[in-house]
C-alpha cells in the first residue's frame, strides 16, 4: 500500500495520534482523519474541527486497546522465567557447562580469598567492650635507624600515665611480647612463645577461662595461663591448675588458669599468658621498662575508655605526654603516640613489631583485587558465550515478543537464567571449599601467620548474607549485557533468523570481551613464570659459601666447645664451626658502623656473627687480606674483625689488603681493627641488598653449630650427631636441619614460592577459563559456518587453507590481546622484581614461555573445533534432512 | 457513595494495567444500550457495507444534525463490539484515506436483537400516546 504524502492534516496532530493512539487502531484513525479533511475541505473552520475530532480520538483511545501485560516480577512471570530457564539449560547443556565449570571455579577461590579477609575484619568483634578498647602505637626512629618507623608497641610506662593523667580511660592493660623459651615439667620440655600481661587482661578482653579464676590468674609473680592446646601437651590428662613449670633461664611458674578456646579470633597469640607482675619481680628487668627507649619494642599499651569518650580527645591528651615523658635520648626520639580502636588492628597500616597474626590492609586489597580479576574474567566468558550464540535464541525472543512480552520481561527472563546459572555455579563452588580451604591454609602466608580460614560456617548468619550478595553480583555482572542485548531485538528481524548474525555491537563487544580476557590471562602467566623463575633464583641461588652436607645444630644452653668435641669423635664428621646466627635465614643482629670521626649521618648499618675460627674453613669462604681469628685469643684480639668486601666499600677503607691493619668504629664507641677481608657472601636472603658484615671471634656466644659431613653420609652423620647430642643428657631433643632444607624453607624463599603458587593457580584459572570461553564460541561459529565449509570444501578447499579460515579471527584477537598486555605485565614483573636486591631479569624468553603456554592451549581449543568441522564429510552437510 | 465510586475507578486503572486478575473487579450490570449506543447501532445496520468511523459520523450527523466528535463515534463502536453487539474488519482503502485501510462495522445478531428490542419498547410506550389532533388542512 502507498502513503502520498500530501497530506494537509496538521502534523503535530498526526504526530499526537501515532504517540499516544495503541499501534492497533493508528491506520483506522488516521484514514478517518484524512478522509473526514478532504470531506470538510471547503466548509468554514475545517481546521479547527479536525483538530476537535483529533483531539477526541486520543482523549478516548489513549492507549485504550493495550493488552493488559503481566507484572514483570508477577509470581507467575517468575515461575515462567524458572521454567524456560531450566529449559534452555539442559537443551544447551554444553553451553551451560562450560559456563558453570568456569564460574563456580573462579566463585571458589573468589570466595575463599573474601572468606579469608572476612575473617581477618571481624578480629576481635567479639569482646564485651570491643568499641571501647584502643592500642596505643608509636612513631618512633631508633638509633639503630635512619628513618621513623610505625611500631605496633609503645613505652611501656606510657599505660600508668593514661591511667593517671588522662581523663576518659577506664582500664588499662599492659601486654609485653618476648615471653619466651623452653618451658620445662617433668621430662616435658617444649619451645614457648608468649605474652606477659596486667590481671586486668581478662577484665578489658573477653577470653574466657575454663580453669582457673580469671580475676586473680594473672595477679601474682610467677603466674601463667596457659591455651588448651598447650595444657594438653604438658598435661594430658591431668588437671593443670596449681602445677609448677620452670622456664630455662628464667623463673618457675605457676599455672592459674587455662584458656577456654584455642581459636579466639584475635590478633593476640594466646599460647602462654604470664603474668606481668613476674616481669616486674626481677629488678633489671622493672629499670628496662622504666626506660621508654629501651621498653618500646615489645611493650603494647591497651586502654578500655569510659563509655561516651571520644577516641579524638585521648588522642590530643596522648599526644601531650610525649614533650614532658619521652623526651629524646641520644639517636631515640618518639614522634607520636596514635590512639587506635582495637578493630582496626587487622586490615590496619602496617607496622613493625606487630602483635602476630595480621593482615595489613594493603594485602587484603591485593588479594581483593585478584578475587575482582578472577571473577570478572569468567562473567566475561557468560557475556561473550550468551551473546555469542544470541542467533539461536534470537527466534526465541521474536515469538516472546509477537505473544506480547515486553523488553522487561525478555531482559528478566535472561538475567533470571544468569541468576539460575551463578546459584547453580555458587552452590558447586560451597562444595570446592572443602578441598580448596586446606590447600589454601597450607600456604604460608596463611599457616604461618596463625590465620587459618575456618570452615566451621555454623551459627555465622552474616555469612550467608556474604554468599546471597555474592551470588547477586556475579549474576547481575554477567546478565546485565547479555540480557541488555538479547531484549533489543525486533520481532521481525529476531524471527527472520537476522539478529544477531551481523556484525553489530554484539559482535564488538564480544571481541573485546575475547581480548581482555586473553590480556589478564597472559599477564598472570607472564607475572607467574616471572615469579617461578625468581622463586627457584631464590632457593638454588649461589650464597656463595658451601651448603651442602652442611647440617646445622642449634645449641641452646649448651657451650659450644662441649658439643664440637663430642660431634668430632664420629667418623662421618669432616668439620665443625659455631656462629651466633645462621647466615641467610633471616635473622640478623645489627650493629652501626662508621669510621672515627664521622657524624651520626655517616653511620652504616652493618650485621655482626660471632664465630669461631673454624667458620671461613667449614663454610668455603675466601680470606682476600689478612689473616683468620685465632683461638689463642689475647685481650688485644677479642677487638679485632673479620669483615666483608662491602664494608670496606662503603666505610671507604680502600683495598683489602690496604684495609688490614685500620681501625673503624663499631657499634656506639668500640674501636675496632681489621684483621682479615672476606670476599663477599650472601649473608642475608636474596631479597635484600649485600650489607657490611662484621665477625667477631666470640665462643661463648655462639648459638649454633655447623656440622659438616662426608659426601654422601647425611643419614649416618645426623644419626651421629643426635647420638651426640642425647649423651651430653640435654632434656631438649636435637634441634638440627640440613643447611640446603633451612634455606629452601626460609620465610622469604617460602613467601614468594607461595605468592608464585597462588598467582600461578590462579593464572591457570583464568586460562583455562578463557580457552572455555573460546571453545565455546569457536563451536558456535564452526557450527554456524558448516555449509559454508563444506562448500568450499566440495570446491577444492584443503583441510589447512579451512582451518586457517576458521582460525584467523581469534589468532588476530590473541595477537591484540598479546600486544596489549605484554607491555603491562612487563612493568608488573618488573615492579615486583624490585623487592629482590638480586633477581632475574625477565627476557624475551619468559614472555616467549607465557605466550607458547597459551598459545598452545589457546591452539587446541580453536582446533579442536576446527579440525572436526574441516574433516568432516561435507556430503553429510550438504544434505537436506 | 462517591469514595466507593472513586475506589472502584481506581481498581479498574489497575486493573487495566495488569495487576489485579480480572476475576476481583466489581460485576458489570447486564449490558443495555445507551442513547449514542443506540442512534450508533442504528447507523451501523442502516449503513449495511460500509459502517466506518467517518461514514457512521457523517450519517448520524446528516440524520440527527447532531454534532458527535468523532472520537465519541469510534468509543462507541469499539464499545458496542465489546459488548458483542458488533463485529469488525480491515476493510478496503481509499484515496481519500491517503491509501490507509477502514475497519468496516457489521451489526451481530445480538446487536440486531438489541436495536428490536430497543425499538419494542418504544413502540410499547408509543401505543400508550394520545392521538394527535388530525390536521385537516390540505394545501
Amino acid at each position: 500500500m502507498t502513503h502520498p504524502e500530501h497530506s494537509s492534516l496538521p502534523r503535530l496532530l498526526v504526530w499526537l495520534v501515532a504517540r499516544f493512539c495503541h499501534e492497533a487502531v493508528v491506520e483506522e484513525f488516521r484514514g478517518d482523519l484524512e478522509e473526514l479533511h478532504v470531506i470538510r475541505a471547503d466548509q468554514p473552520m475545517a481546521r479547527l474541527r479536525i483538530w476537535f475530532d483529533g483531539l477526541s480520538l486520543l482523549r478516548f483511545h489513549f492507549r485504550r486497546h493495550r493488552r493488559p501485560s503481566s507484572f514483570f516480577l508477577s509470581p507467575a512471570m517468575l515461575r515462567n522465567y524458572f521454567f524456560v530457564a531450566i529449559r534452555s539449560l539442559k537443551r544447551h547443556a554444553a553451553f551451560a557447562s562450560i559456563n558453570i565449570v568456569g564460574l563456580s571455579l573462579s566463585m571458589a577461590v573468589a570466595l575463599i580469598l573474601i572468606l579469608f579477609i572476612r575473617q581477618a575484619d571481624q578480629k576481635d568483634e567479639f569482646h564485651a567492650n570491643a568499641d571501647r578498647i584502643v592500642r596505643v602505637y608509636s612513631d618512633f626512629k631508633s638509633s639503630f635507624n635512619r628513618n621513623n618507623a610505625l611500631y605496633g608497641t609503645s613505652p611501656a610506662s606510657l599505660a600508668d600515665l593514661m591511667a593517671s593523667d588522662v581523663p576518659g580511660v577506664e582500664e588499662v592493660v599492659h601486654v609485653r611480647s618476648g615471653f619466651q623459651g623452653t618451658l620445662q615439667y617433668g621430662d616435658t620440655g617444649l619451645p614457648l612463645r608468649g605474652l606477659w600481661a596486667d590481671p586486668a587482661f581478662f577484665e578489658v578482653f573477653s577470653f574466657d577461662l575454663k580453669a582457673g579464676d580469671p580475676a586473680t590468674a594473672l595477679s601474682e609473680p610467677g603466674s601463667i595461663v596457659l591455651s588448651p592446646a598447650e595444657a594438653e601437651k604438658f598435661f594430658g590428662d591431668e588437671d593443670p591448675i596449681g602445677q609448677t613449670m620452670s622456664v630455662v633461664g628464667d623463673r618457675e611458674y605457676t599455672v592459674t588458669g587455662v584458656l577456654a578456646r584455642d581459636d579466639y579470633p584475635t590478633v593476640f597469640p594466646l599460647t602462654a599468658i604470664a603474668s606481668y607482675a613476674s616481669l616486674l619481680s626481677d629488678a633489671s628487668q622493672q629499670e628496662m621498662l622504666g626506660l621508654w627507649y629501651a621498653s618500646i619494642y615489645r611493650s603494647y599499651t591497651f586502654a578500655l575508655l569510659e563509655p561516651g569518650t571520644r577516641v579524638d580527645d585521648v588522642q590530643a591528651r596522648v599526644r601531650g605526654l610525649i614533650p614532658t615523658h619521652f623526651s629524646s635520648f641520644e639517636n631515640n626520639r618518639l614522634h607520636d603516640l596514635v590512639v587506635q580502636p582495637l578493630g582496626d588492628i587487622s586490615l590496619g597500616v602496617e607496622m613493625g613489631n606487630e602483635l602476630g597474626s595480621n593482615l595489613p590492609g594493603s594485602a587484603a586489597w591485593f588479594l581483593l583485587t585478584l578475587a575482582a580479576i578472577i571473577l570478572l574474567t569468567a562473567c566475561f566468558n557468560y557475556v561473550g558465550l550468551t551473546v555469542s550464540r544470541s542467533l539461536g535464541r534470537s527466534r526465541e525472543v521474536g515469538v516472546r515478543k509477537v505473544f506480547g512480552a515486553e523488553r522487561t520481561h525478555i531482559s528478566s527472563q535472561f538475567l533470571f537464567e544468569t541468576v539460575l546459572v551463578a546459584v547453580l555455579s555458587v552452590s558447586i563452588a560451597v562444595l570446592l571449599l572443602k578441598w580448596l580451604v586446606p590447600a589454601f591454609n597450607a600456604f604460608s602466608f596463611v599457616s604461618q601467620t596463625g590465620m587459618l580460614l575456618n570452615l566451621d560456617w555454623s551459627g555465622d548468619m552474616g555469612l550467608y548474607g556474604v554468599f546471597i550478595g555474592f551470588t547477586l553480583v556475579v549474576a547481575l555482572t554477567a546478565g546485565f549485557y547479555p540480557a541488555l542485548f538479547l531484549s533489543r531485538f525486533r520481532p521481525a528481524d529476531a524471527v527472520k533468523g537476522m539478529a544477531g548474525i551481523s556484525g553489530g555491537s554484539g559482535s564488538r563487544m564480544r571481541k573485546g570481551l575475547v581480548v581482555v580476557q586473553f590480556a589478564i590471562s597472559l599477564i598472570f602467566l607472564i607475572t607467574a613464570v616471572v615469579m617461578v623463575r625468581q622463586a627457584r633464583f631464590m632457593q638454588q641461588g649461589d650464597y656463595g659459601f658451601r651448603t651442602e652436607g652442611i647440617v646445622n645444630v642449634r645449641l641452646f644452653d649448651v657451650p659450644y666447645e662441649r658439643f664440637r668435641d663430642r660431634v668430632s669423635q664420629s667418623a662421618h664428621v669432616e668439620g665443625v664451626s659455631g656462629m651466633s646466627i645462621i647466615p641467610a635465614l633471616g635473622s640478623r643482629s645489627d650493629i652501626w658502623v662508621s669510621v672515627p670521626g664521622a657524624s651520626d649521618d655517616d653511620n652504616v648499618k652493618g650485621y655482626r656473627f660471632a664465630i669461631d675460627g673454624q667458620l671461613i674453613d667449614n663454610l668455603g669462604l675466601t680470606l682476600l687480606a689478612g689473616s683468620n681469628l685465632t683461638e689463642a685469643a689475647t685481650f688485644e684480639e677479642t677487638q679485632r674483625v673479620i669483615v666483608n668486601e662491602t664494608l670496606l666499600e662503603r666505610l671507604g677503607l680502600g683495598s683489602p689488603v690496604e684495609a688490614v691493619g685500620e681501625v673503624f668504629i663499631a657499634g656506639d664507641t668500640t674501636r675496632v681493627t681489621i684483621a682479615g677481608v672476606l670476599q663477599d657472601f650472601h649473608a642475608d636472603d636474596l631479597s635484600n641488598e649485600m650489607s657490611p658484615y662484621l665477625f667477631f671471634y666470640q665462643p661463648d656466644m655462639l648459638g649454633w653449630a655447623n656440622v659438616r659431613l662426608a659426601p654422601g653420609q647425611m643419614e649416618a652423620g645426623m644419626a651421629d650427631i643426635r647420638d651426640a647430642w642425647m649423651a651430653m643428657g640435654h632434656p631438649r631433643s636435637v634441634d638440627m636441619e640440613a643447611f640446603d632444607t633451612q634455606l629452601e624453607q626460609n620465610f622469604v624463599n617460602l613467601m614468594t614460592r607461595d605468592m608464585y603458587r597462588l598467582i600461578g593457580f590462579i593464572a591457570f584459572l583464568a586460562v583455562t577459563i578463557a580457552c572455555l570461553g573460546l571453545l565455546g564460541i569457536a563451536s558456535f561459529n564452526v557450527e554456524n559456518r558448516t555449509r559454508e565449509i563444506s562448500i568450499r570444501k566440495v570446491l577444492g578447499a584443503d583441510v589447512r587453507t579451512l582451518v586457517l579460515l576458521l582460525s584467523r579471527e581469534f589468532m588476530i584477537l590473541i595477537g591484540i590481546a598479546t600486544v596489549v598486555s605484554m607491555p603491562m605485565a612487563w612493568i608488573l614483573a618488573n615492579t615486583w622484581l624490585q623487592g629482590f636486591a638480586y633477581r632475574i631479569s625477565p627476557g624475551p624468553g619468559t614472555l616467549g614461555l607465557a605466550l607458547f603456554i597459551l598459545l598452545t592451549i589457546a591452539a587446541t581449543a580453536i582446533g579442536s573445533q576446527t579440525m572436526k568441522a574441516a574433516l568432516a564429510n561435507p556430503i553429510d552437510n550438504l544434505h537436506e534432512n | 457513595m462517591a469514595r466507593t465510586l472513586i475506589c472502584c475507578n481506581f481498581v479498574k486503572v489497575i486493573a487495566v494495567r495488569g495487576h489485579i486478575p480480572s476475576r476481583f473487579l466489581p460485576m458489570s450490570a447486564p449490558e443495555q444500550l445507551g442513547n449514542l449506543e443506540e442512534l450508533v447501532l442504528l447507523t451501523v445496520c442502516a449503513l449495511g457495507t460500509d459502517a466506518y468511523g467517518v461514514s457512521v459520523h457523517q450519517h448520524l450527523a446528516e440524520v440527527s444534525g447532531r454534532a458527535v466528535s468523532l472520537g465519541a463515534i469510534h468509543t462507541t463502536l469499539y464499545r458496542l463490539q465489546d459488548k458483542g453487539f458488533l463485529e469488525s474488519e480491515m476493510g478496503g482503502s481509499s484515496p481519500t484515506r491517503g491509501g490507509r485501510r477502514k475497519r468496516l462495522f457489521r451489526a451481530t445478531g445480538a446487536g440486531l436483537d438489541a436495536v428490536r428490542a430497543a425499538r419494542a419498547v418504544r413502540d410499547r410506550l408509543w401505543e400508550g400516546m394520545p392521538s394527535p389532533q388530525p390536521n385537516l388542512r390540505f394545501s
